[in-house]
């Protein structure tokens, strides 16, 4: 009876202790070890005292046990996060004098050539008029789509922190587009942050990691939309390449049952290249105020990939200044379109704020699993009646047993 | 409306309390006999003139008392359409005023929170201060007052006062099912009483399936004129018109009530007194029937309530699509409580059907949770299921609890399932926030998980002390006649004595049943006790559908 009665203590708490066992577990810190790489980060390393005043080249070093990922990213021409794997002890070598001299071509080079790089390059933003209220972006070049090259922006480091050896996270903000400063109500950001372990980013949408991977935040906040569109969206291009000889990048939709990182996103898109070696991940929300919730927040569209032709990029991004043994025009780059918004959420000027962000890097990514929290609760919840359930049946079926012993008993 | 289901209860428990009254008169009636209804009706013939010659005015006649019955139902549409207009409007209020999913959920907590306490009190003011016919109206004028005021929090874009709104909104609703309940009792005891319950059941759950396929599209309607927070406040506004409606049909009900009880002079009062000692005497299956109201309802109703944004999100439903399913529920409950009620009554055994029925939602909830499955498979499922469980439950609850204490325990057991749904309410709108629905899910999961442990408790509890609450029907009758002899026997002692002289200190210790101490009571001031109340012909305890 005293079983009993605890069992029953246990399952009338039950429900009341699922919200307290769910914050008392942080799923977040779910890290493996093995995985962990250390992370240095320098922001123009070995640059010449007072030489690089107007330019920010951000390195960061993941240091792991058989080889080094070297992450390089740089806001000047057009904004490029780019990683290369190397060789355990490969050095990372700039050319200081020739990269601030205006002729940067191949002023980057690594002591030994890599085994393996890619990059993703933010191509453009824009802001169309959403007619119809789809969130579908019009044809390019449409007189409802207006586009901005990131190659006309000048960014300033925002903010840099790298919390010891285990992240690192440097914030640009947008200065200046095509000589006109931004408005100084309005604020573009983007946000970049690698890790050093697995797990789970501590902001919504609560992306995995891993040690290979690089986050990236982006903040369209107070922008001022062109007046004649009444239904403005916004929009970016983004285009990635990797060194792999198949350029061809393939984008999966894998639809999850899980949301519990992600409360209401049921949906994951990863692009990721024919040898599985790169990849891109994002979840279709961005969130529509500071206080990232699932209030408020909105879904996002995405085109297919295609081909990026405009060659004027590579001579425009730090692509060029690498000198690397592959010949860096004859790799083919893929572009897709992210719009921010979809259909009956009120257009940009609802909340005048956008975040969304991705998640790229490399070898294989994360991808949903239940965490140990809610295994658990499954396992109690369910687990637990069906013990109560068996263990009643037993005690009527005894019972009944008995009853008919006694009752032959009488009849004896 | 949540409380739809919880009219039932308050129906069904008036109806003995009613046949109670009707006993209680009938037996003042034996010494005074002028007082009697039925010789007020037979002997005083008032004459009609004019409309009231006719049989759509003339209290007596059927027509007329459909027409109060049609009055009946639109008291009680109001409220329940009412009720669930942030329901229909989640994403859009959300958007407008700016507020999280806990913010929002917050708009049911404020309106369940006083009817943890109301349910108790809510009748009783009714009964002993107000009056039927006033405190219907002060009922209908406290909803419509605060439907007003969630309006105007939303046109002045103050979320403060739509919270304001809910709870004046909610004093009102949950005490206005109450009136409507009286009314009927009053109107149609004796007659199509049974009909009238599942009609004006029926009538609510239209309310809400009304509210949840009218106010989308009224909201796109109106967003051409208003937009933001001014057209959920104007839209609201709009919604208030039902309101007015059910206060207007107070006011003619009132009257009409006047008129007839002038005709047919008879004093409005019926309606119950909840005694507070009577609660120690409740069974454990009783309080384990509340258990399982508790648990099983607050995995129906906040679920329902943040449903919509589920099946958008989730299954990629336009947002007219999920508040369609959403709304399933409501559907067919409303078409097939009925049925399952009279399915209930045919066969017994209703612990089993409130096993199967708890089966069936944890299987519809897992469905919705773990699969991509088609949401209005898992919906159908548990508007069938919870259908089955309002049929089966509440019903239950008279089989174990003597009549005469039915209405503290259908308080008792509706209070605890208010006070359930307020906080459960609360939990599931941070849950969502901060984990997702999956979570969500698995929180409702293990709700109705406790729910069939404490069916299954109830069974094994059940079957130890005869399994009344698994008989068939036949089987039931025959207990209910061995029970009834045994009265009958007591009752006989006393006839034969006349006095107390027989009574033994042993007598005095046992528990009387309200029945057993009338008619020793009756039979000491040598009164007689009437023919129809012999016991086999009105069973004590039958179920209450």
């Amino acid at each position: 009876m005293a079983n009993l009665a605890l069992i029953l203590v246990v399952f009338y708490l039950f429900p009341v202790l699922v919200p307290v066992l769910s914050s008392d577990f942080d799923p977040l810190l779910d890290v493996e070890q093995n995985y962990d790489r250390n992370i240095t980060t320098t922001i123009n390393p070995k640059c010449p005292q007072n030489e690089c005043v107007n330019f920010t080249l951000v390195h960061v070093q993941q240091q792991g046990r058989t080889d080094v990922l070297h992450h390089l990213w740089t806001m000047e021409n057009i904004p490029t996060f780019f990683y290369a794997r190397t060789d355990i002890n490969t050095e990372l070598i700039i050319d200081w004098h020739k990269m601030l001299s205006g002729n940067n071509s191949q002023s980057i080079s690594f002591s030994k050539e890599p085994q393996y790089f890619a990059a993703v390059l933010v191509l453009k933003f824009f802001m169309y008029d959403d007619l119809n209220d789809t969130g579908i972006i019009p044809k390019m070049n449409s007189y409802d789509t207006v586009s901005f090259s990131t190659k006309k922006m000048f960014w300033e480091l925002k903010s840099s922190n790298y919390s010891g050896n285990r992240s690192a996270s440097v914030a640009f903000r947008l200065v200046n587009y095509d000589g006109v400063d931004l408005d100084s109500s309005s604020n573009i950001e983007i946000t970049l942050t690698a890790y050093g372990t697995r797990g789970r980013s501590p902001i919504l949408p609560h992306l995995a990691f891993t040690e290979n991977s690089t986050q990236i935040d982006f903040i369209f906040d107070r922008l001022e939309t062109k007046e004649s569109f009444t239904n403005a969206r916004l929009a970016i291009e983004l285009a990635t390449v990797v060194s792999e000889p198949d350029s061809r990048f393939t984008l999966n939709v894998s639809q999850s049952l899980d949301d519990e990182y992600t409360p209401g996103v049921f949906k994951l898109m990863e692009v990721h290249s024919a040898l599985n070696q790169h990849w891109i991940q994002w979840r279709p929300v961005c969130y529509t105020s500071t206080k990232r919730d699932i209030g408020d927040s909105t879904g996002v569209y995405q085109t297919g990939i295609s081909n990026v032709t405009d060659e004027e990029i590579f001579d425009n991004s730090l692509l060029q200044w690498l000198s690397l043994d592959i010949d860096m025009s004859s790799l083919s780059m893929n572009g897709l379109n992210v719009s921010f918004g979809v259909e009956g959420d009120g257009f940009y000027k609802a909340s005048n704020y956008t975040a969304w962000t991705m998640v790229t890097g490399h070898g294989s990514p994360i991808g949903d699993q239940f965490s140990v929290m809610v295994i658990l609760v499954m396992a109690i919840g369910l687990g637990l009646p069906a013990v109560v359930l068996i263990l009643g049946g037993v005690a009527i079926a005894l019972r009944n047993h008995r009853n008919n012993k006694d009752d032959l008993l009488l009849s004896d | 409306m949540a409380s739809d289901d919880e009219i039932q209860p308050i129906l069904e428990n008036e109806v003995p309390e009613d046949t109670k009254e009707e006993i209680s008169e009938t037996l003042i009636e034996t010494s005074v006999p002028t007082h009697s209804n039925e010789v007020g009706e037979e002997d005083v013939e008032v004459m009609l003139t004019g409309c009231g010659a006719s049989p759509f005015c003339d209290p007596r006649r059927m027509p007329h008392r459909f027409i109060a019955l049609f009055l009946m139902c639109l008291l009680g549409f109001g409220s329940t359409f009412c009720y669930d207009n942030p329901g229909a409007l989640q994403d859009n209020i959300k958007s407008d005023m700016g507020i999280n999913t806990a913010q929002f959920a917050n708009l049911y907590a404020w309106y369940s929170w006083p009817n943890v306490i109301l349910c108790f009190i809510g009748g009783f003011l009714l009964d002993r201060v107000f009056g039927m016919q006033l405190g219907t109206i002060i009922f209908a004028t406290l909803v419509l007052l605060g439907q007003l005021t969630f309006a105007l929090g939303g046109i002045l874009n103050k979320f403060w006062l739509m919270e304001m709104g809910r709870l004046i909104f909610g004093i009102g609703g949950e005490s206005l099912a109450v009136a409507q309940n009286t009314y009927a009792v009053s109107w149609f005891k004796g007659k199509e009483l049974n009909m009238v319950f599942g009609l004006q059941l029926s009538f609510a759950r239209l309310g809400s399936t009304v509210n949840f396929n009218v106010m989308g599209p009224l909201y796109k309607y109106v967003s051409q004129f208003y937009s933001g927070f001014l057209c959920t406040g104007v839209v609201l506004m709009i919604a208030s018109a039902s309101c007015v409606m059910s206060l207007l049909s107070g006011l003619i009900l009132g009257y009409l009530d006047k008129r007839a009880n002038r005709i047919l002079k008879k004093s409005g009062q019926t309606g119950e007194v909840i005694r507070f000692s009577d609660v120690k005497d409740f069974p454990a299956t009783f309080w384990l029937m509340s258990v399982i109201c508790v648990a099983y309802y607050v995995a129906i109703f906040p679920f329902i309530g943040l449903g919509q944004v589920f099946f958008e999100r989730k299954f990629d439903f336009s947002p007219s699509n999920a508040n369609a399913v959403n709304s399933i529920v409501y559907v067919i409950s409303a078409v097939a409580s009925p049925f399952f009620g009279i399915l209930v009554d045919k066969v017994g055994r209703n612990i089993l059907w409130v096993f199967l029925a708890i089966l069936f939602t944890i299987g519809s909830h897992a469905l919705l949770t773990f699969t991509f499955v088609n949401p209005y498979v898992g919906m159908v499922t548990m508007g069938f299921s919870y259908s089955m469980l309002a049929s089966a439950l509440w019903p239950m609850v008279a089989l174990v609890v003597p009549e005469y204490q039915l209405g503290t325990a259908y308080g008792i057991m509706q209070a605890v399932q208010n006070l359930g749904m307020a906080v459960v309410t609360m939990m599931a709108g941070r849950i969502v926030d901060d984990q997702g629905y999956l979570v969500l899910e698995v929180f409702f999961l293990a709700w109705l998980c406790l729910s069939l442990v404490a069916t299954v408790l109830i069974w094994v509890m059940n079957a130890s002390r005869g399994g009344l609450l698994n008989m068939s029907v036949a089987e039931r009758d025959k207990h209910e006649r061995e029970l009834m002899s045994k009265e009958n026997l007591e009752r006989e002692k006393f006839f034969a004595s006349g006095s107390m002289s027989d009574v033994t200190p042993y007598d005095l210790l046992q528990p009387r049943s309200d029945f057993a101490m009338r008619n020793r009571y009756l039979s000491r001031i040598g009164a007689k006790i009437p023919e129809h109340l012999v016991p086999q012909a009105s069973m004590v305890y039958r179920a209450l559908r």
